[in-house]
């Protein structure tokens, strides 16, 4: 559902931030253009059926185009825009990551054009196909977006907690000086949380845009916005929280939606404000004290 | 060893009774501005002029002080809303108490926007209280976060009042901007942050900025001048939105979002955090830039993002870098004798 | 009375005991020193002093529950009970300041300067002095905006105070330099003056001739004793260079692990074995 979408893009954003203290306000863009990776791969790659359909192979064949094609996006933001500025004012940083955010939604607008595309669909999630659970209808699609996402995040796990790039990552995210005065070259391993970060976009534009049958190229503002504030609910540096914020993020946009349609925006700055006043190392955050 | 600042000072009263005659002056090279310029080139004036404001006075925020403020323009929206309140639904109330108290009709306009930018500052001003007060407590980079948060929030919380317009925002708002009270706008922020920057307030603000922990330990109550930091840019940012808002005849608030806060950081900080003459010619620049750039309007934001990224990564400190107060607001004070002139290049 | 008193204060990091019911006392004109291994809690008594950090409750026992603790050899839950619980404080001029916010507890009067030296970098060296005379400053922020003649008054004042301190301090042909500009030594006069600018009445100094060669070093002792003397501020100083403590501090407390381990004059903390032992093989 949409908890695991935003979770799967505020893992980007917390792992960005939790090795490089930086925000990266162009990662919901990441996410955009992996949407429309995806499009493309299945059109160039006539992997769609008559009707415009995918099947499972194709899908997945197609995730994974959109996931390395973000994950060099990603690559080639960081190398370009962000290396450059790690000695820099934490501002000037953050007006360089808005500056990209501008770049690839503009750039969007031309290049795909701002008409809404129409996304190939999943065989088998037509609605009539639903499951029925005790009343309460769940789409094929929202499973499958909770299968994919579920695997990335344990493969996450898997990464960060038992091979060395993982321990390398966490490190850095600690103390840069110290990581790399232990031999740890930070440049690959911030290269490496960059690519992991934006693949996981990547895969998240392809599987909202399976779910909303159609994408444009300002899609990623307002779902960077939210997933950016489930990673600061869920604790910003933190993984599980990542996780855990967007699931909040997601159940609660959806309740209030049902209830409220108006008050949805107001709701989700809500909540971050809530967050920051009462708890703002967020639900798993560290501690954020400073030594004297 | 002499003091420096052994210098004649004039006394307040002389400004204050040099005021009509400048205001006159003023006035005279308003109207003759606007009939001289076409409407575009003058909305353009317009428009740098209260982007000035803007810059300027989150610079005390972010450039003296040293805070991670990005929702400024939520505060700009707070004012326009308060100032349309007074000019659009208070007018009548307004013009009654205005005939009672023997005004002549023709000051009374001008005196009923002063009323109303009053209130937007005010407006503004509590509004930069309440946001401040739980953000100013928090660390460096979770201050943006709760900066941004409260920006959208207001944003999100104004779209829902209905009574001023939901959604689409308040409309029929009487264009009462002019050049007379952008220009006294741009001056008054100014002296005003200039003389914030050499006061010994000022260099306790940039005490917290330097070393928040030595400031404490020489006495520098840091939250209290945080916050005082704060309202005071929010009540400024204020009176930009109600110039705003009477320039456009509207409050939309789509303009008063996440994109305008950007907008106004990227000033102060291309301009160099803590330079006031940074901020005034960066807020000039960027008004005038998306114009300069209309032939090629498809590409204009392109462009622009393009520029912004170089521009970072080229000149990370800003155009001016932390230029130390003491010295730059001589030159501050002697760019700013002339009024901002049309057509000005980008910086 | 004392003019600063620490008792029994308690401070805990997690599970770390960084102080464990330290009582110390300075008296007014003293030059007191402040000794101990690193690690052993000297920091966090400035830290405590400046309101850095809060002590904690602590347990305190009477001489014979003591007594009695030692008998059996443990501390049962009988004696356990017998003992007071209480919060340790900070007691300057009288007053409590344990409570107290950073910033309240310099304009009180104490100023302090760093381990780890904490100028304002990117401001001048007279900016630097300034800065610290704005705790005395009465104007307000209005005043300031709309230049009263009172705010010119003030502003004159701060300055001319400004100046003599860096004359004092021979800093005055640095007067426009940038602070991170300045060369080591006077870098660290530097700090010093700052914090002489909130006219204090105690001056805590953390290891003020660290990284002083031996001329330095001599020059420093020579300063802090006129500065005693001149300004009439009481010191207490942490160092690790010996020299400079037994040349001239009063008194001398010594710290390991937490805890006051020996108090006295320099001589006879010299020859303590309890010292001697703490610092095994240091200096």
């Amino acid at each position: 559902m949409l908890g695991s979408i935003y979770a799967l893009i505020a893992l980007g954003y917390t792992m960005v931030y939790g090795v490089l203290r930086l925000i990266n306000f162009a990662h919901g863009d990441v996410y955009m253009v992996g949407a429309y990776i995806g499009l493309y791969a299945a059109q160039y790659l006539h992997l769609q059926t008559g009707e415009g359909v995918l099947t499972p192979p194709a899908l997945l064949l197609i995730l994974l185009i959109a996931m390395a094609g973000a994950a060099a996006l990603g690559f080639l933001i960081e190398r370009v825009a962000y290396r450059p500025l790690r000695r820099a004012p934490r501002l000037t940083a953050l007006i360089t990551a808005i500056g990209v955010s501008m770049l690839l939604e503009y750039g969007g607008q031309i290049v795909f054009t701002t008409t809404p595309r129409a996304y190939p669909q999943l065989a088998m999630a037509e609605k009539s196909r639903a499951l029925v659970l005790r009343g309460v209808r769940i789409d094929w699609v929202d499973i499958i977006i909770l299968i994919v996402a579920a695997v990335l995040l344990i493969t996450l796990q898997i990464i960060v907690h038992r091979t060395r790039p993982g321990k390398a990552m966490r490190a850095v995210s600690f103390d840069r000086e110290a990581a790399s005065l232990m031999g740890i070259n930070t440049d690959t391993i911030i290269a490496l949380t960059f690519i992991i970060g934006s693949a996981f976009a990547g895969a998240a534009g392809v599987l909202v845009g399976m779910r909303s049958q159609s994408i444009e190229p300002l899609m990623g503002l307002m779902a960077g916005i939210k997933a950016f504030v489930a990673a600061v609910v869920g604790g910003i540096g933190s993984i599980p929280g990542a996780a855990l914020g967007g699931l909040v993020m997601g159940v609660s946009e959806e309740a209030v939606h049902a209830v409220y349609p108006q008050l949805t925006d107001a709701v989700v700055f809500g909540i971050l404000i809530l967050i920051l006043v009462l708890r703002p190392r967020g639900l798993l955050g560290g501690p954020a004290m400073e030594k004297v | 060893m002499k003091v420096r600042d052994k210098r004649r000072h004039i006394p307040a009263l002389v400004w204050l009774l040099s005021v009509i005659p400048i205001a006159l002056v003023l006035s005279a090279t308003g109207r003759y501005l606007e009939g001289a310029l076409q409407g575009y080139f003058f909305r353009v004036l317009m428009l740098s002029g209260i982007a000035i404001i803007a810059a300027v006075s989150l610079n005390v925020v972010n450039g003296f002080t040293g805070q991670f403020s990005i929702g400024h323009a939520g505060f700009m929206l707070v004012g326009a809303y308060a100032s349309a309140g007074i000019t659009v639904f208070a007018r009548p109330h307004l013009q009654l108490a205005l005939d009672a108290a023997h005004v002549p009709a023709s000051v009374q306009p001008p005196l009923g926007f002063g009323v109303a930018l009053v209130a937007a500052a005010l407006g503004a001003a509590v509004a930069g209280l309440v946001v401040g007060l739980p953000s100013l407590r928090l660390r460096g980079d979770y201050l943006a976060i709760a900066t941004l948060g409260f920006g959208e929030a207001i944003r999100a919380i104004f779209v829902t009042i209905d009574a001023v317009g939901g959604a689409s925002g308040l409309h029929n708002v009487p264009l009462d901007t002019n050049f007379v009270w952008v220009f006294l706008g741009v001056i008054s922020v100014i002296v005003t942050a200039r003389n914030l920057a050499l006061s010994t307030h000022g260099r306790a603000l940039f005490a917290i900025r330097e070393d928040e922990l030595a400031a404490q330990a020489v006495g520098v109550d840091t939250f209290r001048y945080k916050v005082l930091a704060f309202v005071i840019a929010a009540a400024w940012a204020g009176v930009a939105g109600a110039l705003l808002a009477h320039l456009n005849q509207g409050v939309d608030p789509k303009d008063y979002g996440f994109m305008k806060s950007v907008e106004i950081v990227v000033m102060v900080v291309l301009g160099g955090l803590g330079s006031v003459t940074g901020a005034v010619i960066a807020a000039v620049a960027l008004t005038w830039l998306p114009e300069l750039l209309r032939p090629v309007q498809d590409y204009r934001m392109v462009l622009y993002s393009v520029l912004l990224i170089l521009l970072m990564l080229l000149r990370p400190r800003g155009l001016f870098g932390r230029k130390e107060f003491s010295l730059g607001s001589l030159f501050t004070f002697r760019k700013e004798a002339a009024p901002p002139r049309p057509g000005k290049e980008a910086g | 009375m004392a003019l600063i008193e620490i008792d029994r204060c308690t401070i805990a990091f997690g599970g770390l005991i960084a102080l464990d019911a330290a009582s110390m006392a300075v008296d007014r004109g003293e030059i007191v020193g402040l000794i101990g291994p690193n690690g052993a809690g000297k920091t966090t008594v400035f830290n405590l002093i400046t309101g850095h950090c809060r002590p904690a409750r602590a347990r305190s026992a009477t001489a014979e529950v003591e007594a009695e603790a030692e008998e059996q050899q443990h501390v049962t839950a009988a004696v356990r009970r017998r003992m007071r619980v209480h919060y340790g404080d900070v007691i300057f001029h009288g007053e409590s300041i344990r409570s107290c916010q950073p910033h309240a507890i310099a304009a009180k009067g104490i100023a302090r300067t760093f381990q780890n030296i904490r100028l304002f970098p990117e401001l001048s060296v007279f900016d630097n002095v300034r800065a610290a005379c704005h705790v005395h400053a009465r104007s307000s922020v209005s005043s300031a905006l709309l230049r009263t003649c009172g705010f010119y008054v003030e502003e004159h004042d701060i300055n001319r105070n400004a100046v003599h301190l860096l004359h004092v301090f021979e800093l005055g042909r640095f007067r426009d330099e940038l602070a991170r500009n300045l060369p080591y030594g006077e870098q660290r006069r530097l700090e010093i003056a700052r914090a002489l600018a909130t006219r204090p009445k105690l001056l805590l100094l953390d290891e003020p001739a660290a990284g002083m060669n031996p001329h330095e070093t001599h020059e420093l002792m020579e300063l802090v004793k006129r500065v005693r003397d001149d300004f009439e501020v009481t010191i207490f100083l942490i160092e690790h260079d010996m020299k400079v403590v037994m040349g001239i501090c009063e008194r001398v407390y010594v710290l390991d692990y937490g805890e006051v381990i020996a108090h006295g004059s320099p001589e006879v903390i010299r020859n303590d074995p309890k010292v001697v032992e703490a610092y095994l093989g240091e200096d």
